[in-house]
């Protein structure tokens, strides 16, 4: 088999692993004990997404989406923060 | 006069610091990988995470730098999970994820805290 | 030749961001959670940006996964150190009375 095509397969199945597994903390999602469950398991579904991104980096041979997961990154550390910080006054409103 | 400049620059001390420096980032890398491939063969054994607790770590660093340094490095190694520090900064409370390995994560930090005070 | 290494790396890192995921679903405690989500992908997504690197080999797109990964190395820590001490604080104050909430305001 040729290199390129045996490439292309791999992220084509890598593509499909990621897809698969990306039900499992949404699953988490929709049935989280408390709100924290829930943040954790979106911090979990952003990882996934910039995973899947750098797949098509590899796939399509274009690193211009490079930039993409820069930015979908820092959404990913500074949102769950802000989560906190939303959590945090809620508890704190009714006294 | 240049050569005397660079000799004083580049003395023995920096030459040290700079060495202890590399260490600690490549014994970090290290502890990175092998807490990734430790934690998902947990998973793999069919464990439900229910053999953890919080356990408290009196730490000895002073400057408030190395301490947020410190608290960030903790969170990477294996089974360990910074949670809370004290008010003066002498007590970090962590989140070990396993009970029974307390003596090991005792013995990685103590080792990373003394590079720490050598490298910087 | 470098087009295997990348593609074996490719689907290694896959199959440890599905166990990630398993994990997810899988534990029961809260903390343990936040283990899983901290270090196992971030392990996943190292072995990917190393695939990167040895498929492209060229300057920018170094440097842009150098920034990635000290964004995740340093960034990540400290959200879920925010997210635990939040929940710890909650759960030790649930049934307490206002003075507690004055004195957690005042820490964080």
């Amino acid at each position: 088999m040729e290199p390129s095509v045996f490439l292309e397969y791999a992220s084509v199945t890598a593509l499909w692993l990621m897809t698969i597994s990306l039900f499992f903390p949404m699953y988490r999602l929709f049935r989280g004990p408390s709100l924290s469950d829930r943040v954790v398991a979106l911090d979990q579904i952003a990882v996934i997404v910039v995973a899947m991104i750098i797949c098509d980096v590899i796939y399509s041979r274009n690193d211009v989406l490079l930039d993409v997961v820069l930015i979908v990154s820092f959404l990913l550390a500074f949102g769950s923060m802000i989560i906190a910080r939303y959590l945090y006054k809620q508890t704190t409103q009714d006294d | 006069m240049l050569l005397a400049a660079i000799k004083s620059l580049i003395s023995f001390k920096s030459i040290r610091k700079l060495f202890y420096l590399l260490y600690l980032f490549l014994y970090f890398c290290y502890k990175i990988i092998e807490s990734g491939w430790a934690v998902g063969w947990m998973i793999l054994k069919g464990s439900r995470g229910e053999s953890g607790g919080i356990v408290e770590y009196q730490t000895k660093v002073q400057k408030s730098w190395h301490l947020v340094i410190l608290f960030n490095m903790l969170s990477m190694t294996p089974g360990s999970l910074s949670v809370d520090l004290s008010d003066n900064g002498s007590t970090i409370d962590v989140h070990l994820l396993n009970l029974n390995e307390e003596q090991q994560f005792i013995r990685v930090t103590q080792k990373i805290e003394s590079l720490l005070m050598k490298a910087l | 030749m470098i087009e295997i290494i990348v593609g074996i790396l490719v689907i290694l890192s896959a199959v440890i961001v599905l166990i990630a995921s398993i994990g997810i679903i899988r534990f029961r405690d809260l903390y343990a959670r936040m283990h899983v989500v901290t270090k196992v992908s971030s392990f996943g997504l190292l072995l990917l940006l190393i695939a990167v690197n040895l498929l492209y080999r060229k300057v920018n797109v170094f440097i842009e996964s150098i920034l990635v990964f000290h964004v995740l190395i340093f960034l990540s820590p400290v959200s879920a150190h925010v997210i635990a001490k939040i929940t710890r604080w909650l759960s030790q104050n649930s049934d307490d009375n206002a003075e507690t909430n004055q004195q957690g305001k005042d820490n964080l």
